[in-house]
Formats: structure tokens, sequence, C-alpha cells
């Protein structure tokens, strides 16, 4: 790494990081959030994709919708505020995902709908200051993307290690399914547990990696 | 008298059922953001979230029922369901509220903080999601609400239980948190396979 | 590894050895009915296991040094509780859920919240049922094949029947001697025994631990029996031989006596004080028999396990607070 840049990295890491949605501060990840459809939905990759599309359409616009809301009125009931914005828009995403994946939104059960009062969308209502307009757009397009990386990560892996398949095709090298498990609740759980562990793990080992280049450079 | 016996039956049930085998938690990951969150925060006191849930749960789950059959002769139903059931949650918000605020007064504060994120949460949506989807009759909803409910609160304790153990400063470095709070919840959804067998349960 | 784990070690020192070593008469036993191919199946599960150390310290950066037999002796366990035409794949991956997600990930020795072997086995149960609970016929001196098995005719236990409410057609020797389809190391009830007795002499288990168990086991059978001729709830002095039976059966099969000797006292999971070890072993009968009567799976104490081990911590904290009660025991002045 050029030294440079590992010592602007270095003195900068934690706002780097804050800002950093998809790799250092991956919302689920590092914050836990989203993990219903994550677990119970995303057993395969058709599935994972429905979910980052539905998440896609929906997070931002919220995010910005209801960013604009509160500074036009009460910012009292602001958990109000932003579920009653995202089951609204929910009512468009709905119709376009059915435009675009028709009778297979059925496979994501009610974690289609459950995603209007998930934390990764709705969770900035905690903060007691209305967001900006600017920072809820740049903030919303961050995590949706950060969230969908994960999503069809663990969708694809777990298709893989469930099926033996991708996207519904099988793969011709495996003969069986590794784990068949991995379609489950209890499967999602644990090896959503040990990817955040290899996540976080790989996270540390990027900050020291670049902490020692910035003091070689001193 | 054998027909309430009956329906006493069928509500003690679905309650059952709602409580282990379609635990909200381990069977459906439904509020596990807000429990991983819940556990680590010492503010927040449990009992108190679990037993406003439970009270919003039951007061929602007839309104839901009522609107949904309102809604379903409709084809654009599964498209407004998350808000009507949104606006049946608000309603029960406001009601737990106005009954917080008249029994307890000076002490409400504190209740009401948590009450929003008792309210608007995967768990609360969930159960209307599922009885409506399924086509439960109202006793039957009923019971699942007060089982799902009571199911949450008990997830939530057993799952403090074991981040208790899991703070001994043995668990490794990456696992420690959120991630061996996964594979602690997956492990006990593992156990309620035993009674369950390995369905899916996307429902 | 931290101060309080190599504290523990010189504490336990020594029972996962004896656990490891008290699986060999039980796999002798499997030899004599299905053939070699048990044995290397459990050779693979330790192996594995052995690896699965190796890659941990790896990954600790620290060089291996063996403490303590504990991943070994899990993995043989968690063998012995399959069927003898379980594949080489199906012990390897148990192998990994049971050492690296069950021991492991919580940080290794004495850290771990629930019995490895239990969790192992939950993961191969529910990932792959039709080979864990079917089984071969067993023939005395006749062995399978080592490699593939798909020839080998499968059938479900005989105990299964219990799950239907009808009583097995099994003749004592037979229960006694494990001489039945069924997993392959759990089944010869008198070997279980003399390990039993092998460990007490060596002070490895409390008598009391699976005394309690089995006693409230064979008391919710006797009381609540699940055969189609006693109707539920029926006075317990009506069908008595037939109760006895159904504890007979119920106790002897389905791995309770196994789990009894070598899982419950495991000393990480199994509470510190007697009291608190009474009631555990108490709500562990209880939930086995649950899981056993209403459960999707014959075997049901791996996941009883499990679902107590969960609330173990809980147990003794409430049972020293009822026992520490002023006036409950005499206190020195």
């Amino acid at each position: 790494m050029n030294v440079k840049k590992a010592m602007y990295l270095s003195e900068n890491m934690e706002q780097i990081a804050r800002r950093d949605r998809i790799w250092l501060n991956n919302p689920v990840i590092m914050q836990g959030m989203g993990l219903a459809p994550l677990i119970i939905a995303a057993t395969t990759g058709r599935n994972a994709l429905m979910l980052s599309v539905a998440v896609l359409l929906l997070l931002t616009p919220t995010r910005v919708v209801a960013a604009l809301l509160s500074r036009k009125g009460q910012y009292k009931f602001r958990a109000l505020l932003y579920c009653g914005t995202s089951s609204v828009l929910y009512i468009g995403v709905y119709f376009i995902l059915k435009s675009i994946f028709d009778v297979e939104i059925l496979q994501l059960g009610v974690y289609l709908p459950l995603l209007v009062v998930e934390p990764l969308i709705i969770k900035r209502y905690e903060r007691p200051q209305p967001e900006k307009i600017v920072v809820a757009l740049r903030k919303g397009v961050r995590t949706s993307i950060g969230y969908v990386v994960v999503l069809m990560l663990m969708g694809c892996l777990r298709e893989i290690l469930a099926s033996a398949s991708l996207f519904g095709a099988p793969i011709k090298q495996m003969a069986f399914a590794p784990l068949p498990l991995a379609n489950l609740p209890a499967g999602g759980f644990i090896l959503l547990g040990v990817v955040c562990a290899l996540w976080r793990g790989a996270v540390k080992a990027y900050k020291k990696h670049v902490h020692m280049e910035a003091k070689r450079g001193l | 008298m054998m027909e309430v016996m009956r329906a006493c039956g069928v509500f003690l049930l679905y309650a059952v059922t709602a409580i282990f085998a379609e635990n909200a938690v381990f069977g459906r990951a439904m509020g596990v953001s807000r429990l991983v969150k819940l556990v680590d925060d010492s503010t927040v006191d449990t009992l108190t979230f679990g037993g406003l849930m439970c009270l919003i749960q039951l007061i929602s789950a007839p309104l839901a029922y009522l609107v949904n059959g309102w809604i379903q002769p409709y084809s654009w139903r599964s498209a407004v369901r998350p808000l009507a059931f949104l606006l049946c949650s608000t309603v029960a918000f406001f009601i737990v509220l106005a009954l917080v605020l008249f029994l307890l007064k000076d002490k409400a504060r504190q209740i009401l903080a948590v009450l929003p994120m008792a309210t608007f949460n995967t768990a609360v949506l969930g159960m209307m999601l599922i009885t409506t989807t399924q086509s439960f009759t109202l006793l039957q909803t009923m019971g699942f609400a007060l089982g799902s409910g009571i199911g949450y609160l008990a997830a939530v304790l057993v799952v403090t239980e074991g981040d208790r153990k899991l703070k001994n400063g043995m668990v490794p470095a990456s696992f420690r948190g959120l991630p061996i709070t996964l594979i602690y919840i997956g492990i006990l959804a593992l156990a309620i396979y035993g009674f369950t067998g390995h369905r899916i349960s996307i429902g | 590894m931290t101060e309080k784990q190599t504290a523990l070690m010189q504490q336990n020192k020594g029972i996962y050895t004896d656990l490891f070593y008290m699986c060999f008469p039980l796999l002798a036993m499997a030899i004599m009915f299905y053939g070699f191919r048990v044995a290397l199946l459990c050779a693979t599960a330790v192996i594995t296991a052995n690896l699965c150390d190796r890659l941990v310290a790896l990954l600790r950066r620290t060089s291996y040094t063996k403490h303590e037999w504990s991943s070994e002796a899990f993995a043989f366990m968690l063998t012995l509780l399959m069927p003898a035409t379980v594949s080489y794949y199906v012990v390897i991956a148990g192998t990994l859920a049971t050492v690296m997600i069950g021991k492991e990930a919580f940080g290794g020795y004495g850290a771990y919240p629930f019995h490895p072997t239990a969790v192992g086995y939950a993961t191969v149960a529910v990932s792959w049922p039709n080979q864990v609970f079917q089984y071969p016929e067993p023939v005395l001196f006749n062995a399978l094949p080592l490699g593939d098995v798909s020839s080998v005719t499968l059938v479900e236990s005989p105990l299964h029947v219990l799950k239907t409410g009808g009583l097995p057609t099994l003749d004592n020797t037979k229960l006694l001697l494990g001489n039945y389809a069924g997993p392959m190391g759990i089944t010869a009830l008198l070997v279980i025994l003399a390990c039993a007795l092998f460990l007490w002499n060596r002070k490895r288990i409390q008598l009391h631990v699976p005394v309690v168990f089995l006693l409230t086991c064979a008391v919710i059978v006797f009381f609540a029996p699940r055969l189609g001729d006693v109707t539920p709830f029926s006075m317990p002095w009506t069908h008595v031989a037939d109760r006895l039976n159904m504890v007979k059966y119920e106790i002897g099969g389905g791995g309770i006596l196994f789990a009894a000797v070598f899982l419950l006292t495991d000393p990480v999971i199994l509470p510190k004080t007697r009291a608190a070890q009474v009631v555990y072993c108490v709500l562990l009968g209880i939930m086995t028999m649950m899981f056993r009567y209403y459960g999707n799976y014959e075997t049901g104490v791996c996941f009883a396990l499990l679902a107590v081990n969960s609330i173990s911590g809980w147990v003794e904290r409430t049972t020293q607070r009822i026992v520490n009660r002023k006036g409950v025991i005499k206190r020195e002045c």
C-alpha cells in the first residue's frame, strides 16, 4: 500500500469507516440490521435478487421522503412518520416487483411486506434530530448497496450449500448438497454468524494493516 | 359448556404453538434485529418491552382481522396490507399510550420511550401478516397474538441468559457480539426442530 | 488459552480421556454387528476433530499442543449416535459442526454453553434425516461394505413403533445386547452400564446425575405411557405390566441411557451445585420425554439437551437463591 494513502487512511479511519456502509461499516455485519428477511427469505440467489430490488426501491425513497416530511411538520411521532412513509411507498414497490418478477414474489412470503418496518428502513426515526435530505439520500444509497451485497452473498451461498445450484441452475461440479441445513432458519442464523465473524475479522485485519503501513511511513 | 371448552382449547393450542413451535424469533427470525439490540442495551427493561409488545399485539390482532376482512375482496390487498396493518398497530399504540398515561402518570415517561420500538417492529407486523395470510379465525388470531408476544419475550430472556455466559471473555474476538449471538440463536432454533421437523417457515 | 480455561482443564483433568476410551467398548460391539466400517467412521470423526483443533491453533497463531481430548471425545460420541450406514461426509460435517460451531466458536474448552455433541447431532439429524434415522439390521460377524452402502437394506428402528402407540417385540436379550436396528454405538445397554460403572469408579460421573434423569424419564413413562391400550390419565395401578414394559423400552432405546452416562455428565455444562444438578436433570428428563412424545424425531435427548442447556445458568442461580434463603439451611454462626 502507498505510504501516503496509508497515513491518510490511518488518520481518518474512524470517519471513513463510519461513512463506508458497504465494507467497513456494513449495516448487517456491523449493526445487525435487516436480519429477518436475510435469514428466512434469502435462501436462494433469486429470492435475494427480489429482496435486493425491493430494498433498493424502498430504503432511499423512504428516508428521503421522511426527511422531507419531517421538515414540514411535527417530528414528534417520527416512528409513525417513517413507517407510514415506507408502507405508502411499498404500494408502488409491490406493483413494480410484481411487474418484474410476477408470482415469484410469493416465494418471499410475509418477508416482503415486513420490509416496511425493518430497522434497516426505519431505524433513523430513533434519532431525535430530523435528517437533512442530502444526507438521507447519500446514506440511503450507501446502506442499500451494503445490504444488497450481503443479501446476494448470503442468498447465493445458501443456495449453493443447500441445493448445489445457483439461481436454479444445478452446479455440475457438485454431486450433492454440502449442507441442507443452510436452507432453514437455524442454518441461516449460524451461517450469517460465521460470515459476520469472518467479515469482521477481515475488517480488523485490514485496519491493522493500514495502521502498520502508516507507522512504517513515520 | 363444551363449546366454551373447545374454544379455550383452540385458543391455548394456538398460543402454545406461537410460543414454541412457531416462535417469532427462533422459527421466523422476526424482531431479531431489535432483540440483538435489546440484549446489549441495559437502559431498556426487557420485561417492560415484552409486556408492551404483548399488549400491542393483543389489541392490533383483532383490528387486523377486521381490516383484512374488508380488503380481502380486492386484488390490490397484498399491496395495501402493510399500510392497513400499520394503521391497526398505530391505533393500538395510541390506546396503550392513553392507558399508560392514565394509569401510571409520572412513571409513564420511561415506559413511553420504549413504546414506539415495541409497536413498530417486524414481530408485531409479522404476527398480523401471518394470521391474515393463513386465514386464522378470530379466536386463533387472538391465541396466536398472545403466544407470539409471550414467545418473543421468552426468546429475549433466553438470549439474554445466553449473553451472560458469552460475556466470559473466552469468545474469539471476531465472534464477539453479533456473530456469536446469531450462532447461539441458531442452535436454539435447531433445538426447536426437534418438535417441528425441518419445515421452512416462509409463510 | 485463558487462565480460566487452564484452571478448568486442571480441575477436569482426564475426564474426556476416560470418556474417549469408554467409547471403545461400544465401538467393539458395533464392529461385531456391522464390521470395520464403523471403526473407519469413528476414525474419520476423531481425525477430523483433531484436524479442527490444529486449524484453530493455526488461526489463533499459537502452536498446537494437546491439552485435552474433548474434541475427539465429542466426535467419537457423535458418530456412535449415528447408524452404521451413515456416509463419511455426514460424519465429517457433523464433526465440523460439533467442534467448530459447538465448541470453538464459543471460545474452546470450558466456554461452550451447549453440549457440542448435541449440536453436531442436531445438525446432521435435521440436514440428513434419511441417513440418520434409517438403520441396517445388525447381523453378528457380518460386515457392511466399507464404501458405498446403497445396496444395504435400511429399516426403521423397532422402537419407532412406540411413536404410533404400539409395543416393540424385542426380547430382553436383544435389548440388552443391542442386537436390533439402531444407532451403531448406543444400543448395547450392558456395555453402557459397564462403562458407567467404570466412570463412576474413576469419579468421572456423579451417580445422582444419571439416576435422577433416568428416574424422571421412567416416572413420566410409567404415569403417561404412549401406548394405545392405556387410556390417557388412567390410574397408575391399571395395566402395570404394560407400563413397566414401556419404561423398559423407552429407557432402553433411543439413546437415553447413553446420554445419561456420556452426555449429561459433561463438567462444563452441568450446573456446579448438587441441588441445581438435580433440578437440571429433572428438567432434562421432562424435556426429553416431551421431545420423544410430541417431537418429529424418534430420539429427543440431544434436542432436549440443547433446550435445557440454554437455561442451566438460570436454574443454578435460582436454585442457589432458594437454597440459601434464611431458614432453609442452617448457618454456622
